[in-house]
Formats: structure tokens, C-alpha cells, sequence
């Protein structure tokens, strides 16, 4: 019985730190690209998805913490890399959605 | 009563909903791992769901049959979708993988069958790959491809600018827009819907929390409709009137490709391709006496693997086979043809058979006719009651015109053998062939052929020594006339200078009043 209680607990703990937690990945962003209205950003050579804000056509807003809102910008119809955050080590924490994407959701500054 | 219990269960469902009448669902696949489907549909309200099963044609989510036997146990109205690699495969090669995988889950009461048109994970854009035309004759062709096979119309699932890309032929197909706004009821904007006027489902959410669903966010969809519109939408749970169609001549078939399900049917049936029906009947009809591919493992028959015949085709890997293990005496299974026989003069059907028992009595294997759609079947061409121990070529004749032909081949009562029939033609014979006196005295080999070289054996030394001989496409052209010198009972005919592309041919062997008709694979 107390084995099994304790299995329960330490599966409790996992179960309490796996679920509903952000991760978080530190690098440059290595390039940009449009994916399925979105935008994928290759980090450490894995694909991040940038969402754009609902409802906004413009595509200008991003679901980011403001202080990252112009992590990209519009150049001749496409969309690129802020050059002031070109070469720049940040600190992105996302989450995993329905459709298995690794979603942004907020972008600090690397304290390294 | 089934779609009584439906609506009321929608209504009661919706009632603790803040969008009243607005019908919700999820779209999972193996990220959301093992939904406890009651509790998704009890404590989230969602109603359908759409489950993916397959990507490309190596992919099968491992969670799809989970997912759709534990929803549909919770009365979830459940879906299957496929998630396309159109820059990686051919539109029907991932439209047979994903009906080889999910076609027995498509049927009338669950969700048509999804196509999800999205960017790759990987790569460039859907946009970049393809030209608008191109990406729209692919996507045509899978749409295709399922409906022939299902027999339902499937949905596209896609993005806004894929829609806008698409332009407008494709908009007969219902869309299921990615508009991930948060809002279930919000209409989504014209840049959603490309050309499509209307739009049928919508995933307004990536990343909703869902009771049941433990993994995290999951993808939340909504339905443009009410209750009443979404039970038609998905049809109802009896089974409808199945439509039938009728196939051209020349038909053939080796019976080589899955074998597609009947949505129509009873829930294993299976089915040669759109143009074929299966049924049973006798005295004691069971599942047992239903005809399918030599390979079949499903609910139907009982100890698949008894009675089996060797080898399993004459012609390819595979062969059409009644499975007796054993019915009960007095039932009969029945495989039908739908075709058209308007053409006037002689029909061919040529086909292998195999029905190795020493003792088949009582037994019978008819070929027969109807030219009133199935309604009756007066014209016996041909039965077989005797053992017949290895594969062997048997044609028949018709001159029977209708345009709604069914050609039966049904096998009645009992045996610990089964029966198989492959490599199945049929032909409108050319214009003087319209009699055959004889025709299993004489093999020829190999078959199928690479092309170079036809050899021919007479089971008895004939008593002709030459032999004028046609090969025929399946369009009855003649493609090669020889003269051949019978030695010894023994033939060769040189086919290489005939350059014949792979396919299946007639040929057509005369002298004197002896006609030998055969049908050969070129390979």
C-alpha cells in the first residue's frame, strides 16, 4: 500500500511539472519563414511558430509579449527579422499546441 | 431512432453551453494521446471530433483506432482525416493509404472524410511547390479518389491563403477554414474562405483546454450550423439506398488493389472498386459466405486462413475469393459486376478460377446474367460443379445488350475449399470471333509475359498443324497477327517487334472452326 502511495505521489509530481509548464529554448533566431498564415522561426535549427495576433490582418502583432511585438518586420510584401534582434541571443519560452507546434509565447532577453 | 437519440443529445449537450445551439468539436491526432472520450463528451460538451489517421503514405497515427472506436463508444461523432504531403506523393497513392487505413470508419453518421491542406513541417511553402492549377489537380485527384472508394464526399481542411490559392475550383467541397480567432460562431473574414461562398467547419482555436484531453491544448472546431442541419449534414445512420454505377467495356481486373469498403453494406464488406456489389442469400445466409480479397482478415469470415487455395492468384498477388469454412448448406454467396453491355455483338468474359475439393458436392459455381440492373438473373452462362485443382481459364459469351448488364458469379452451398476467380475481362470479342468451341485444351505461357515471347501447349496434339493468331487490346484493336507452326502440340510467337506496353490483352487463336480465346498480362 505505502509503495503505492508513493508511486502515486512521485507520478503526481511529474504529472504537476510536465503538464501546463513552458519551456524554454535560448539561441538566435537563424531565419523566418511563412507557415500556414503564421511564421516559422528556426531557432538552434528547430521550427518555432510565431502566431499572429487574431483578427489582425495587418499581421503586424504577434502573440508576444509586447516588448517583442516588432520581433519581425514588413519588407516589400515579406516579412523578416527586426535587424536589431539579428545575431542577438534571446530566451524564448513556448508551448505546445493542438497541431504539435512549438508556439511562442514570450521572448526575453538572454542574461548571459 | 438512433438520430432522435442524436439530437436530443446535442440539445441536452449544448444547454450547459454558452453558445447555445453551437455545435463544437476537436480535431486530435497522436499529440493529444488517449483522450478519456467520455469525459471529453460529457464535461467539454463537444460533440464531434475528427481524429487524424494517416500522413502520406507511410504514416499512420498510432492513436486513429483508439481514438475512433472510444469515441464513437461515447457517442462523439467521429472523423477521420488525412494530413497530405502533396510535394512528397502522388494524390492517389495517399488517397489509397489513407482508405486502406480509415475507410471502414467512413460511412454514413460520422464525419465525411478530411483532407488537411496545409505547409509541410518541413520545407517551403505549399504555395512555392505548386502552381495553382497543379495543387488544385492534386487535391482534385485525392477528393476523387476517397469519394470513388467511400463512396461520400469528403471536406478540405486548409488555410487561408491556400484557399485564396486554390481559386475557385474546388469549391464544391465543403471547407473546414483554420481561423484559429478564438471565437467558435465568429464569421471568418473573406481572407479565410478564398472563393469558397461559405464555410462549413471551423477551427477557431489551436490550443483549448479540453476535460479528458490531458496533454494539453488541443485544436477546437465548431460547426456553421444548427442540430438539425449537422445530423443531415453527416447523414443518417441507417444506411441510404446505395448508388450504383456502371462500368465501359473493356473491364478488367486482377483484383490486385485494396479492396474498398461499402459504406453502404454491412459494416466489413468489401468491395473490387465502385462498380461491384456483394451479396448473400440461401437459406442460411453468414458473414462467412461473403466474397472478398484473398487476403482478408476482417469480421466476415471466421478461420481466414482454412481453406485457403495455392497458389493465391493466377495472375499478380492477389484473387477475388469465397471464403466456405463452411457455410451453412444451402446459403450462397454472390459478387456482381455492374457494367455496360449496350454494345451490340458478342461480350467476353474471360476469367481464372480454382475451386480445388475432390468431393464439392453439393456445390455450384454459376456465372449469370441479368439486363435488368440485378432485378433478375435469367441468362445461366456458365456452371461449374466439378473440382477444378489449379487455376485454369474459362470464357464465356454473351450477346445480351443492356446498358445496365450485372454479371454474377455465385457460388452455392457447401465445401471445406473455397473458391477463387482472378484476372477477370471483359470484352467486346472482334467481329468474327463469335464462337468458341474449345478452350481449355490449350495454355499459354508465360502469363503474364515481359513482352518477347508467347509460347502456347495443347493438352492433346491438335489436329491442325498452323494457327492464325490475333493479339487484342483491351480496346479490341488488333495489335499483332501471326501465323504460327504447331509442333508436337507445342507453339512460339514472337511478341517483341508488337511492342505491347503493360496491360492486359485477348488473345485469339483460329483455325478451321476451333477458336482458342485466352486473356494475357503483359508485365
Amino acid at each position: 500500500m505505502k509503495k503505492t502511495r508513493i508511486i502515486i505521489a512521485v507520478l503526481s509530481i511529474i504529472g504537476l511539472t510536465a503538464f501546463g509548464q513552458d519551456k524554454t529554448i535560448t539561441g538566435k533566431i537563424q531565419s523566418v519563414d511563412p507557415y500556414n498564415d503564421e511564421f516559422r522561426l528556426t531557432i538552434n535549427d528547430t521550427a518555432f511558430v510565431l502566431i499572429v495576433q487574431p483578427n489582425d490582418a495587418s499581421k503586424e502583432k504577434f502573440e508576444v509579449n509586447k516588448e517583442y511585438k516588432d520581433i519581425l518586420v514588413e519588407k516589400k510584401g515579406k516579412y523578416e527579422l527586426n535587424s536589431k534582434y539579428a545575431e542577438k541571443t534571446l530566451v524564448f519560452s513556448y508551448y505546445v499546441n493542438g497541431k504539435g507546434w512549438k508556439c511562442i509565447k514570450t521572448i526575453e532577453p538572454s542574461k548571459k | 431512432m438512433k438520430k432522435q437519440l442524436l439530437v436530443i443529445t446535442a440539445i441536452a449537450s449544448f444547454s450547459l453551453c454558452s453558445t447555445a445551439q453551437t455545435i463544437l468539436g476537436v480535431d486530435v491526432s497522436s499529440y493529444q494521446g488517449t483522450p478519456t472520450w467520455s469525459s471529453v463528451r460529457n464535461t467539454s460538451t463537444k460533440l464531434f471530433a475528427w481524429a487524424k489517421a494517416t500522413e502520406g503514405t507511410t504514416i499512420a497515427d498510432a492513436d486513429f483506432t483508439y481514438n475512433e472506436t472510444n469515441g464513437t463508444s461515447a457517442k462523439v461523432v467521429m472523423g477521420a482525416y488525412h494530413f497530405a504531403h502533396p510535394e512528397t506523393n502522388t494524390a492517389t497513392a495517399e488517397a489509397n493509404y489513407f482508405v486502406s487505413i480509415a475507410g471502414s470508419y467512413i460511412k454514413a453518421g460520422n464525419l465525411p472524410p478530411a483532407l488537411d491542406l496545409e505547409d509541410p513541417p518541413s520545407g517551403t511553402a505549399l504555395t512555392s511547390y505548386f502552381t495553382s492549377s497543379a495543387l488544385v489537380a492534386w487535391v482534385q485527384a485525392w477528393m476523387t479518389a476517397v469519394q470513388n472508394a467511400t463512396g461520400v464526399k469528403p471536406i478540405l481542411y486548409t488555410t487561408g491563403s491556400i484557399a485564396n490559392y486554390l481559386g475557385t475550383s474546388l469549391t464544391s467541397y465543403p471547407l473546414w477554414t483554420a481561423d484559429p480567432d478564438g471565437s467558435p460562431t465568429a464569421t471568418p473574414s473573406g481572407t479565410y474562405l478564398g472563393s469558397w461562398p461559405t464555410w462549413t467547419f471551423k477551427q477557431y482555436s489551436w490550443n483549448v483546454t479540453v476535460s479528458g484531453i490531458t496533454s494539453g491544448g488541443v485544436d477546437g472546431d465548431s460547426y456553421n450550423g444548427d442540430t438539425a442541419q449537422f445530423n443531415s449534414f453527416i447523414g443518417p445512420t441507417v444506411p441510404p439506398v446505395c448508388k450504383t454505377f456502371y462500368t465501359t467495356l473493356p473491364y478488367s481486373t486482377s483484383f490486385e488493389t485494396q479492396w474498398i469498403y461499402d459504406s453502404c453494406g454491412q459494416a466489413d464488406q468489401r468491395l473490387p472498386d465502385k462498380f461491384w456489389k456483394s451479396s448473400i442469400g440461401g437459406t442460411t445466409p453468414d458473414g462467412d459466405d461473403y466474397w472478398h480479397r484473398d487476403d482478408y482478415t476482417g469480421g466476415d469470415w471466421s478461420s481466414p486462413t482454412s481453406g485457403a487455395y495455392t497458389p493465391a492468384a493466377s495472375n499478380g498477388t492477389y484473387s477475388a475469393r469465397f471464403h466456405n469454412d463452411p457455410p451453412p448448406a444451402g446459403s450462397t454467396g454472390a459478387l456482381d459486376l455492374y457494367i455496360n453491355l449496350s454494345t451490340a455483338g458478342t461480350k467476353t468474359i474471360s476469367f481464372d478460377y480454382i475451386h480445388n475439393e475432390a468431393s464439392p458436392s453439393p456445390f455450384k459455381f454459376d456465372v449469370v446474367l441479368s439486363t435488368d440492373g440485378g432485378k433478375t438473373f435469367t441468362d445461366t452462362l456458365m456452371r461449374i460443379s466439378a473440382q477444378v485443382s489449379a487455376w485454369t481459364n474459362e470464357s464465356v459469351t454473351t450477346t445480351a445488350t443492356s446498358s445496365t448488364g450485372v454479371i454474377r458469379f455465385i457460388v452455392t452451398d457447401k465445401g471445406t475449399s473455397d473458391v477463387g476467380i482472378d484476372n477477370l475481362s471483359v470484352s467486346s470479342t472482334p467481329t468474327g470471333i463469335d464462337e468458341i468451341t474449345t478452350n481449355t485444351d490449350m495454355v499459354v505461357y508465360p502469363n503474364p509475359t515481359d513482352g518477347t515471347v508467347l509460347n502456347g501447349l495443347f493438352m492433346a496434339d491438335p489436329a491442325f498443324n498452323t494457327m492464325e493468331v490475333h493479339i487484342y487490346d483491351m480496346m479490341g484493336r488488333d495489335v499483332l497477327t501471326q501465323q504460327v507452326e504447331i509442333e508436337r502440340g507445342r507453339f512460339s510467337i514472337a511478341l517483341a517487334n508488337a511492342h505491347l506496353v503493360e496491360g492486359t490483352y485477348m488473345f485469339v487463336g483460329l483455325s478451321g472452326s476451333e477458336r482458342y480465346i485466352k486473356t494475357i498480362v503483359v508485365k
